[in-house]
């Protein structure tokens, strides 16, 4: 066989890769509460999990995230993050999360801290959407609560 | 057999996809994403029954390396080069497409000595096998080996309109100075793929990016918004496109959708690039908080590089005095294996802007030496000249980037034409 056009994959791919340690979080607020999601490659948050609590079932992944990622109203009050559910999307794995926010994100309190015991070079991006407007925060190693616009 | 090159694109790509259309609706992007995916299920299944699969573990390596360019995962790739390796272990003769998904591997992982050695032995494998040989020009060219590049793509010249060729052969157009008959060449494969049966978004939308920066390098912003935009009709989210597409509205000014589009591209997939837009584009917006912020960011995030260096990191890290004496020292180690125009031009500008003027003036020359239209290029090595008080030097060079690209860069070319304004004899 021909060498199958793999050749094709080096044209599309070649000078961009690197190693990179990073997750996303969206934050959107609905109604009184807030939906997580949360984008991490699947081989990181394994590791992450299996090293926090050793084990990664959905209980030692939902105190892991819970650990590492904090919210708390505008008040200053932590508020308590539930799984929804987890999804694999190729070597990514999503998780659904669900926080009763019913002051909304504005003023809330929050920081993105996954993966950053096992990575300094780990950077956290993180949208939040309400009241019609968008905001990013990134988290980096070392970086506090930082509150929502 | 020769099987057609259109189709073993389509096969490489796992899609079954059967638009004809440009402009396909986004739920093929889905779809082919999707369908990839129960692909490589698939072959994981496979392989995990057969211990001597090899072939298996090569389809299964190339689409590991695709999903690794939508997701920027670098366990894809080094999945991928482990299979590769494992399907050569268990059949190293006739297995050249374990060796074309060890090679691409590789030059993900900028690994590119060792992939111009592989690259070597799979052109030597089967002589008349073009698209080897253009895999070899392909690596010659990141190592700067620009004779054996030439060598190689003036022996495939008869076939360079073909898919597994053409990309290649305009990328070393391009790179010697024949940008204009390298879109030409990608436009017209476009065209054909565009016409072509069951040929995937991904690839269209790819060679749109290519054309469009190409467009964007030589001074025309409205065939690269074109191109770009043409390449969002067919995958609306993707962030090579959207960064591509702030970066052409912040050489224009347009800094509050240059901020937008490269939001959404992060929103996609996580870029230092793409961070360190925002950061200029912040600063400029005065959001001095934020553009700090993703400076910051972007600083952390490239900190450690085991497998790669980043030319457009670096040259933002240098642009903003960040880490010049590391920067420096990259910019060193990478020029002692890759001493193409964009390595010589990195290194030179290091040089500069460690204060070494006298040192850096080889390396802008060095860089000019395939006559490569890149406004950037001229505007370094102007600017060295300009240090070195040679100013007819830097006058020319410095209008050199200029005439190629008014706009070559968002805040260059303003310090270009600045420079030009102060030299002496010029207009006032």
């Amino acid at each position: 066989m021909t060498p199958l056009l793999l050749a094709t994959a080096s044209l599309l791919l070649a000078p961009q890769r690197h190693p990179l340690h990073t997750t996303h979080t969206d934050l959107r607020q609905r109604s009184g509460e807030v939906e997580i999601v949360i984008r991490a490659f699947t081989d990181d948050l394994h590791r992450a999990v299996a090293a926090h609590e050793r084990s990664t079932d959905d209980s030692a992944l939902v105190r892991y995230v819970r650990a590492t990622l904090t919210l708390a109203d505008a008040a200053g009050r932590p508020v308590l993050l539930t799984l929804v559910g987890t999804r694999i999307d190729g070597d990514i794995t999503l998780v659904t999360l669900r926080a009763p926010l019913p002051g909304g994100l504005a003023g809330a309190r929050i920081r993105q801290a996954m993966h950053m015991e096992l990575f300094d070079d780990q950077v956290n991006v993180l949208r939040a959407e309400y009241g019609g407007r968008q905001t990013s925060l990134l988290f980096t190693p070392g970086d506090a609560a930082r509150s929502l616009p | 057999m020769r099987i057609s090159l259109l189709f073993l694109i389509t096969l490489a790509s796992g899609t079954a996809g059967c638009q004809r259309n440009v402009e396909p609706p986004p739920q093929h992007t889905a779809d082919s994403h999707r369908i990839r995916d129960l692909d490589i299920s698939f072959y994981e299944a496979r392989v995990a029954r057969d211990p001597y699969g090899a072939r298996d573990r090569a389809t299964l390596g190339a689409l590991y390396l695709q999903r690794a360019r939508s997701s920027g995962s670098e366990g894809d790739i080094f999945r991928a080069e482990a299979l590769a390796r494992t399907s050569l272990h268990t059949r190293h003769k006739r297995n050249g497409s374990a060796i074309s998904v060890l090679i691409s591997s590789l030059m993900a992982q900028h690994r590119f000595v060792e992939a111009h050695t592989l690259a070597g032995e799979l052109a030597a494998l089967d002589s008349t096998d073009l698209g080897a040989r253009a895999m070899l020009g392909e690596v010659a060219l990141e190592l700067g080996r620009y004779d054996e590049a030439a060598h190689v793509f003036s022996n495939v010249a008869l076939s360079r309109t073909s898919p597994a060729i053409a990309p290649r052969y305009a990328r070393w157009l391009e790179l010697t100075g024949r940008s204009g008959e390298a879109r030409l060449m990608l436009e017209s494969l476009r065209d054909t793929l565009a016409s072509g049966f069951r040929v995937p978004p991904e690839q269209l939308a790819w060679l749109e990016l290519r054309i469009g920066e190409m467009a964007a390098k030589n001074g025309r912003p409205g065939l690269a918004r074109k191109s770009y935009s043409r390449g969002l009709a067919l995958l609306p989210d993707d962030p090579q496109l959207l960064a591509a597409s702030a970066r052409l509205s912040a050489t224009a000014g347009a800094w509050r959708p240059a901020v937008a589009l490269a939001e959404r591209s992060l929103a996609e997939r996580f870029d230092p690039m793409t961070l360190a837009l925002l950061a200029d584009g912040y600063a400029v917006l005065g959001d001095t908080a934020q553009a700090a912020q993703y400076a910051h960011a972007m600083e952390v995030a490239v900190s450690r590089l085991p497998s790669g260096f980043h030319r457009g990191w670096a040259l933002f890290l240098l642009d903003h005095g960040r880490r010049v004496n590391d920067m420096l020292a990259r910019a060193t180690a990478d020029y002692a294996t890759r001493t193409d125009v964009y390595g010589a031009d990195l290194l030179g500008w290091a040089l500069h802007r460690a204060g070494r003027d006298r040192a850096a003036a080889p390396y802008a020359i060095s860089a000019l030496a395939q006559h490569t239209r890149d406004g950037l290029l001229y505007y370094h090595a102007g600017m060295i000249a300009l240090a070195l008080g040679d100013t007819t030097l830097a006058g020319a060079r410095l209008r050199e980037a200029l005439d190629i690209n008014p706009r070559f860069d968002p805040f260059a070319a303003d310090t270009a034409r600045a420079a030009l304004a102060g030299l002496p004899g010029a207009p006032r």
